[in-house]
């Protein structure tokens, strides 16, 4: 087992960052679409709530999992040598 | 039932616009999962272990349902960017006096809208990936059984290899050109970062990076032209591959258009030089919808998929045209076999030494097309018209008084000529095309100008030109006279 701690912290924001950035995308398009009197119409704004109700939970999950890797570095920092060897199932729960 | 009153408050540049908002969100959902791979490869990095291996399974789950809605995306903008063509097809029908075209328009309006509600309505398909181990056919299977392959999965199964198998769908002539610019899609980003590493990489070794310093700037022109989301029309990136040189892209859908001209360039074509010939095909597009009567839209593919000579020494020889043409033949069969609804008006048109490719794949297989179009050509690799594999009276050819290409003549010719008396008409690869021994339709280009020989040889697909405008009749299949 190898732990890089700047590269854990630095996956973390990206993550991080990658949400929000994924939350300007959907506030793009969502709901976005064109005049009545077609099914068209109808199912565009279906279409844009099904993606979006996806990518939000992508948001979610991205956020949850920067959390984790938070967690997994700070849990890192704390233990001892001994304790890092047996660190990896610990910061497998954490995920 | 769509009224005459819907179909005309309805603004096709409206939707478009809807489209547009779609294209530009899946081109960044798409990123937003090339750096979801960026970090995940920066994790496997420093650290190793059941935890990262873990975490790593997280982040691949993540990725996959990024990809899932970059193929909804994608879908969506596709669905709706031909909604707003058939809108815009079905209200110049409207204007249309002849008798039965009010009805005729309704008719096509309705069938757009349920088509294109029905396609938005699979954007849940995208995220129920099978686990189904799909064999794909191989590279170069014909297109007739790549199609009957394609068609026999489910829409789930189309899904999960857009989004697991894309570069190597697009690939596949027989593949639908919506499900081959969704794959290729997927790939666009990807593909730059990976030149952008190569290049950094031959940088830092001190090595010379020009070529592929051009190549990324074809590729970010690409990627910027085909995501641009103001865009009039849509484009679909048929097959895209740097790493070979290759880029098919068509201006607007081949499979759904009733009239579709497949451009081949010559001398120097590739993916550096992509926006030059998007936008030729491009002016070929605006000018076949122009002379197209009530109810056609064309589509115009710009066909990048061989290795074009790069120096005029190159293009000395017909290897090039001669390699070119099976996959060529490949790609237009792919193209008719895929075509929706009745089968479309198709040309194959070559420019200077593509006209060379377009011969030597015309010559050498039947091709599913009703016209050829050889422009400014140095030879086709045949003598006559009627050795292209179709009627001899829809082949058309053209070269201005004053290109430089009628001055190719192989110097063997110029001995044998000495010892046999001349021929004016053999040009480097063969009998000129516009000479009456070929036996082409011959229509008039201008004369060019004398003083500008280059610009004279490039300058057929010029907005305003008369060979334009000609070329525009034969290519909504209104010929000449």
């Amino acid at each position: 087992m190898t732990v890089a701690l700047d590269e854990l912290r630095a996956a973390a924001a990206d993550l991080h960052a990658i949400a929000i950035r994924l939350r300007a995308d959907v506030a793009a398009f969502e709901y976005a679409s064109i005049a009545d009197g077609w099914a068209t119409a109808t199912a565009t704004r279906r279409c844009g709530s099904t993606v979006a109700g996806r990518l939000t939970a992508v948001i979610r999950d991205l956020e949850q999992d920067r959390a984790a890797l938070d967690e997994a570095a700070a849990a890192y920092v704390a233990a001892d040598d001994r304790a890092i060897r047996r660190m990896p199932g610990a910061a497998a729960r954490s995920w | 039932m769509v009224t005459v009153a819907s179909l005309l408050a309805t603004d096709p540049d409206q939707v478009r616009e809807v489209a547009g908002y779609y294209r530009a969100a899946a081109a960044a959902v798409a990123v937003r999962g090339d750096e979801l791979d960026a970090t995940s490869r920066s994790l496997r990095g420093g650290w190793s272990g059941p935890a990262q291996r873990s975490a790593e399974a997280a982040l691949s789950g993540v990725r996959a349902r990024l990809r899932a809605a970059t193929g909804a995306l994608t879908s969506a903008d596709q669905a709706l960017s031909e909604f707003a063509e058939a809108i815009a097809v079905t209200r110049r029908l409207v204007g249309d006096e002849s008798l039965g075209s009010v009805g005729r328009s309704l008719r096509m309006a309705t069938a757009a809208d349920a088509d294109a509600a029905r396609r938005l309505a699979e954007a849940g398909i995208w995220f129920t990936a099978t686990s189904d181990r799909l064999t794909l056919p191989t590279p170069g299977t014909d297109p007739a059984s790549v199609w009957s392959w394609w068609s026999r999965l489910t829409d789930a199964q189309h899904a999960t290899l857009i989004t697991t198998r894309s570069a190597d769908l697009m690939a596949l002539d027989g593949i639908p050109a919506d499900a081959r610019d969704n794959a290729a899609r997927m790939t666009l980003h990807a593909q730059s970062t990976d030149l952008r590493a190569r290049r950094a990489g031959l940088a830092a070794d001190g090595l010379p990076t020009a070529d592929l310093d051009r190549s990324i700037a074809g590729l970010d022109e690409i990627e910027r032209r085909v995501n641009d989301p103001g865009s009039a029309t849509r484009d679909y990136v048929l097959d895209l591959d740097a790493n070979r040189n290759r880029a098919v892209v068509s201006i607007g859908d081949p499979d759904r258009s009733s009239d579709v001209v497949t451009v081949v360039s010559g001398l120097g074509s590739g993916l550096p030089e992509t926006s030059a010939d998007l936008d030729a095909a491009a002016q070929i597009r605006a000018a076949g919808s122009a002379a197209a009567g009530a109810g056609q839209d064309v589509a115009a593919v710009a066909w990048l998929g061989y290795d074009a000579p790069r120096t005029l020494q190159d293009a000395m020889g017909t290897s090039d045209a001669r390699t070119a043409a099976e996959p060529l033949a490949r790609f237009v069969t792919g193209q008719a076999v895929t075509h929706q609804g009745s089968p479309a008006h198709e040309s194959l048109l070559g420019y200077s030494y593509g006209s060379t490719v377009v011969g030597a794949a015309a010559g050498s297989q039947h091709l599913p097309v009703s016209d050829i179009v050889l422009v400014a050509s140095p030879g086709a690799t045949v003598d006559h018209a009627a050795d292209l594999g179709i009627d001899p009276s829809r082949v058309w050819a053209t070269t201005a008084a004053a290109d430089p290409v009628r001055l190719a003549h192989d110097p063997r010719d110029t001995a044998r000529d000495l010892l046999t008396g001349h021929q004016p008409d053999h040009l480097w690869f063969g009998t000129d095309p516009t000479s009456s021994s070929f036996g082409a339709q011959v229509f008039d280009s201008g004369s060019g100008s004398w003083w500008h020989p280059i610009a004279t040889h490039t300058g057929y697909f010029d907005p305003g030109t008369e060979s334009l405008e000609r070329i525009g009749d034969i290519v909504a299949g209104r010929p000449p006279a």
